[in-house]
């Protein structure tokens, strides 16, 4: 068999063409599954300190929140107006520094160590935010801020269902700590405590946890539900969330109100509940996230088909919480809530929940509008909500001679 | 049934058949012309070869989809994958093969069946074997990969066979030649569509391949259009049923599936152009050595050679089927609810564990349940919305099956009965269903039970009231215990009685003013005042207020109506009240009355399943007998903790006193938390 030179080159040049065209396809396929396979794209080691808005409440937003939290509540016992605002300017400095990282200062050898080590020599910012905000308790005559305070700030009372426990109601200022790993979160709580001695002092606080995605999507509570599917994203999230009216002061503008709710969920009655039950209180499939009326879990729900709840019933979580029409649009929050496991109750057991964490221009036409709505759902028979309060996230730190509401103060 | 399913592989089962039935024919053709073919019975071996033939494709079918559903679903994708690869080569070898070869079969197969009479029948049921034989197999192979492709058996079938009554159709005309036919302008036409259902394959075959890790590139995806186009939509299932291409698919799917047309479709056409001159020319190959000697060995044995044909690949097959483990691990079954229909497509079904994924077009949402021939339920789907698929597992037996939907609306619309065989032996234990009428009687017993108990509440309010306006505390306290336990007994009730039974029973707990508001009033307002103090004046209007309330509610009992299924509910509700507020010490105002409050609650929950025995006895024996030894060490534990016949507070027991009481709470609780799946109403969407 002879072969002709220009049919051998053109079968070369076919078979380079299919082998690069084959190789690339499949080498760019592994790549491709590589990256699927990584948890996420490696998270940030550091968000930025100083700007218009604290970071940790859209930066990072609540889809890529960071692992684990601590929900601290402190009394201001600051006897002063100086004294307060010297805290605020030692708050500042070590928020600024444990944000960025870096090793502690050298004292010396004429006292103990600056820093515990407990995150190593040379402190990894590892994520860490610090997110500060003030409650209602503080703007009083210790420290002449009645005329300040924010127009819709006020005390957080209980709803019907809630079964309010004093000792973790309220509190002076709140600071929510979030971080990669549950060791930087307790570095950081743990040296603002110590440099704030005097200033102000704990009064509760509570640890959170972010599940992994399981297996896709948002992560979910401990009902074994995907919690966060619908908060608002973008420009819709930025247009929620800052306090912007006119009628609040001046330097509360670029603030945010918090509201925090530790709720206490009573797993072992919750897993001994019919799936049907389960997934009809929340108006979400279980497995999917998916609503029931839809097949994945990011469909949004066609409430003006189901007029009658045959699918979602009227009374679920979701279909309370955001009917999804132009009225409830503005009602929207932000939710960056953490799931917390702290041990055993006083009947053996497992005493675990949920920090729900919400942001909002105003608490009242937002959070308490939303679980006004809320109130009698069938999902309070299996939740305990306990502790939190309402709180008035500062503005961001703009830059590095800015400090914690100079605005307020100065 | 989807005709556009049914398309690639009615062109399959032309082709096959068409290329089948023309070698028979022209066997048969060849045979007449001999000097035996005139001889009564003549023909009977090319029959038997393609008998034999047929077998064979059968067999092979019968082996695959037995064989790949005990298969985890990983294999079955490498295996599927890999198949369909082959089947892509196999088509478009046919292809070029038929090009090649239309016009020279002719005097070939002329040559082979001379040969075949000289040897004897044996030989010519052989030749015919042979040559149907690969055809079959292509047939089978093409048309499992298409069943897996689509996710459903009829409609792959019927097109096949369809195709395959056609072709032997137009063979029988031919063969008459009462038509005439442009074979080579034919094979050529249908040439072009089969090569681009065969790249669909192609790219499907691959997509599989990569789920299955076999081949990388599962993530990088070209396009995903399923979250932009409705996949149930008539225009997408004819694109996809005839392409056999998906609303999502991989960059190396999608590059496979360019490549194989930019190669194959260019190849094809200069091959038809290289052939048309040496057209007609053509003469058979000689018959190789290898073939020769087969058919020199089947001689003179045509029925030895005919049973070997057809026993053969039958005893293979199931052998194989007989050696591989029973389909014990999961398949998947797909079916719809349509408008008009419940799960039409569902024909036949095997033991063993399966996975029904229901697909609702019917534009309305309701309740799928999989029933047993005694109307019991195995597997459900509580709420399925319009245009959206879910799945329900199942482990069955053998026996008859049927799908049932109830969907809001319309009437209740069941499948036709499927009778399921297998050699599984376990079955998931089916569940009768309960209607509302059959929790009737337990309901109204239960009212019948709550009426008597209000009664003594009211008494015992009455000497609450009386008491505290004799300022006589220390029998103001044990008159509340007992209207406290009194009340607790018709906890199964609550739910029924709205505000009036806050208003009784409420707690400070979301209350503004804690125990200082306004509104808190009721039994747990009185035990508040009597455990700190408060004296007699202060309580009695609280007293009188109580008095009122359960009047009331005593009014308006006859008028309540207690629903059935919060009876079922209620079954291990109140002993899971009993543990989230006695026991957590939440709803104690000062009393520290845990202990006595559950152990009237357990009283309590034994009415009710006392109630709901009926129900439940034959649904699972074993249920009651087990909740009642519960229940008895529960009862021992809660007595047990008192001291000298004296309740104590929860802060007064020791540890391991409560942990008992603790446990077996916890313990009945499990067992009491099935009763509600178990008495499932079914909806009345």
């Amino acid at each position: 068999m002879t072969v002709n030179r220009r049919d051998f080159l053109k079968g070369a040049a076919a078979g380079i063409a299919g082998t690069a065209l084959g190789g690339g396809v499949l080498l760019g396929g592994a790549r491709a599954d590589a990256d699927n396979n990584d948890t996420a794209p490696a998270a940030p080691a550091r968000f930025a300190f100083h700007g218009a808005h604290q970071a940790g409440i859209l930066t990072p937003g609540p889809a890529e929140k960071q692992a684990f939290s601590c929900f601290a509540a402190f009394d201001a016992t600051a006897e002063n107006r100086a004294e307060l605002m010297a805290l605020l300017h030692t708050l500042t400095d070590r928020a600024r520094a444990l944000t960025s990282g870096g090793a502690a200062a050298d004292l010396g050898v004429g006292q103990p160590p600056a820093d515990s080590d407990v995150i190593g020599p040379d402190i990894p910012a590892d994520g860490l935010t610090v997110t500060v905000s003030f409650g209602n308790s503080l703007f009083d005559r210790r420290y002449d801020l009645i005329e300040r305070k924010p127009i819709n700030l006020t005390t957080l009372e209980p709803f019907p269902n809630d079964a309010p426990d004093p000792a973790w109601l309220d509190g002076d200022l709140m600071l929510q700590l979030c971080a990669h790993h549950p060791d930087t979160v307790h570095h950081a709580l743990r040296d603002i405590a110590k440099h704030t001695r005097g200033g102000m002092q704990l009064r509760y606080r509570m640890d959170g946890f972010n599940a992994p995605a399981r297996p896709t999507g948002t992560s979910r509570n401990l009902l074994g539900f995907k919690d966060g599917t619908a908060n608002p994203t973008g420009t819709t999230a930025e247009s929620l969330v800052w306090v912007t009216d006119p009628r609040e002061p001046q330097w509360a503008r670029g603030g945010s109100y918090q509201v925090v709710r530790i709720i206490r969920m009573l797993v072992e009655f919750w897993d001994r509940v019919s799936i049907n039950e389960q997934q009809n209180m929340f108006g979400r499939r279980r497995d999917t996230g998916a609503p029931l009326d839809g097949n994945n879990e990011f469909d949004t729900p066609n409430y003006p088909a189901d007029p009658h709840g045959t699918v979602i019933p009227l009374d679920s979580h979701i279909r309370l919480a955001n009917p999804r029409t132009p009225a409830t649009a503005n009602q929207r929050l932000i939710r960056r809530s953490y799931n917390y496991d702290r041990g055993v109750d006083e009947n053996g057991n497992l005493d675990a929940g949920h920090v729900f964490v919400a942001y909002q221009q105003d608490p009242h036409r937002q959070f308490e509008t939303v679980q006004k709505r809320l109130i009698d759902e069938p999902l309070v028979d299996y939740v305990q909500p306990f502790g939190g309060g309402y709180f008035f996230t500062l503005p961001g730190i703009q830059n590095p001679n800015d400090w914690y509401a100079r605005g307020l103060l100065s | 049934m989807h005709w556009a399913d049914a398309f690639p592989n009615f062109l399959i089962g032309l082709r096959e058949g068409l290329e089948a039935g023309l070698v028979v024919s022209l066997l048969l053709a060849a045979l007449r012309k001999s000097e035996r073919g005139g001889e009564l019975g003549a023909s009977a071996p090319i029959w038997l070869g393609v008998l034999g033939a047929v077998t064979v494709a059968g067999s092979f079918a019968a082996v695959l989809t037995f064989s790949t559903s005990v298969l985890s679903s990983r294999a079955q994708e490498a295996v599927g994958g890999i198949l369909s690869v082959l089947a892509v080569a196999l088509v478009t070898a046919m292809v070029f093969w038929m090009r090649r070869a239309a016009s020279s079969i002719a005097g070939e197969l002329r040559e082979r069946v001379d040969v075949a009479l000289e040897i004897g029948g044996g030989a010519l049921a052989l030749t015919a074997f042979l040559a149907v034989g690969r055809e079959g197999l292509e047939t089978t192979l093409f048309l499992w990969t298409a069943v897996r492709a689509t996710g459903e058996t009829l409609s792959p079938v019927v097109g096949a066979a369809l195709g395959l009554v056609a072709a032997v159709g137009l063979c029988w005309l031919l063969f008459r030649q009462a038509v005439r036919l442009n074979l080579a302008v034919f094979f050529s036409r249908t040439a072009i569509l089969l090569i681009v259902i065969a790249a669909g394959v192609l790219a499907y075959g691959l997509g599989e391949l990569q789920d299955a890790a076999l081949l990388p590139g599962r993530a990088w995806v070209a396009f995903d259009l399923s979250s932009r186009i409705a996949t149930d939509s008539w225009w997408v299932s004819l694109v996809s049923g005839a392409t056999e291409l998906a609303v999502r698919m991989t960059v190396l799917q999608v590059v496979a599936w360019l490549s194989y047309l930019v190669v194959v479709i260019p190849m094809f056409v200069r091959a038809g152009h290289a052939a048309r001159p040496a057209s007609g020319t053509g003469h058979g190959k000689p018959v190789g050595w290898f073939e020769e000697r087969w058919v020199r060995l089947a001689g003179r044995r045509p029925w030895s050679v005919a049973a070997a044909v057809v026993v053969v690949p039958v005893t293979v097959a199931a052998v194989s089927i007989a050696v591989l483990p029973a389909a014990s691990v999961t398949s998947t079954t797909a079916v719809a609810v349509t408008g008009s229909q419940c799960a039409p497509s569902w024909t036949s079904g095997h033991s063993g564990t399966q996975t029904f994924t229901v697909t609702n077009t019917s534009g309305r949402a309701g309740e799928i349940n999989l029933d047993n021939d005694q109307g019991a339920i195995v597997a459900e789907i509580e709420t399925l919305g319009p245009a959206t698929s879910a799945s329900m597992t199942a482990t069955l037996g053998t026996g008859l099956y049927t799908i049932k939907c109830y969907m809001s609306g319309q009437p209740v619309r069941t499948s036709q009965p499927v009778h399921v065989s297998g050699t599984a032996q376990t079955a998931t234990a089916a569940i009768a269903a309960v209607s509302t009428a059959e929790l009737e009687p337990a309901a109204s017993a239960y009212r019948t039970f709550v009426a008597p108990k209000l009664a003594t509440l009211a008494t015992q309010v009455i000497k609450i009231r009386a008491d505290l306006s004799r300022s006589e505390m220390a029998s103001a306290r044990s008159d509340w215990l007992a209207a406290q336990l009194t009340w607790e007994q018709i906890g199964a009730a609550y739910d029924s009685f709205g505000d009036l039974g806050d208003q009784i029973d409420g707690l400070p707990q979301g209350l503004r003013y804690g125990v200082t508001d306004h509104d808190f009033t009721g039994l747990h307002r009185l035990e508040y005042g009597l455990w700190h103090g408060q004296p007699g004046s202060q309580l009695v209007p609280i007293a009188r207020k109580l008095q009122t309330n359960v009047a009331a509610l005593r009014a308006q009992l006859p008028k309540i109506t207690i629903d059935p299924t919060d009876l079922t509910i209620r079954a291990h509700e109140i002993l899971e009240d009993a543990l989230r507020d006695h026991l957590s010490g939440m709803t104690d105002q000062g009393a520290g009355a845990a202990y006595p409050e559950t152990y009237a609650d357990l009283q309590g929950t034994r009415v009710v399943l006392d109630e709901l025995a009926p129900l439940i006895t034959p649904r699972d024996p074993t249920l009651l007998p087990a909740a009642h030894t519960q229940m008895n060490t529960l009862q021992r534990a809660l007595l047990a903790a008192r001291v000298h016949g004296t309740w104590q507070t929860l802060d007064a027991t020791p540890l391991a006193q409560r942990q008992h009481v603790d446990g077996a709470i916890g313990a009945l609780l499990e067992t009491l938390s099935r009763i509600p799946d178990l008495l499932e109403v079914p909806p009345t969407h």
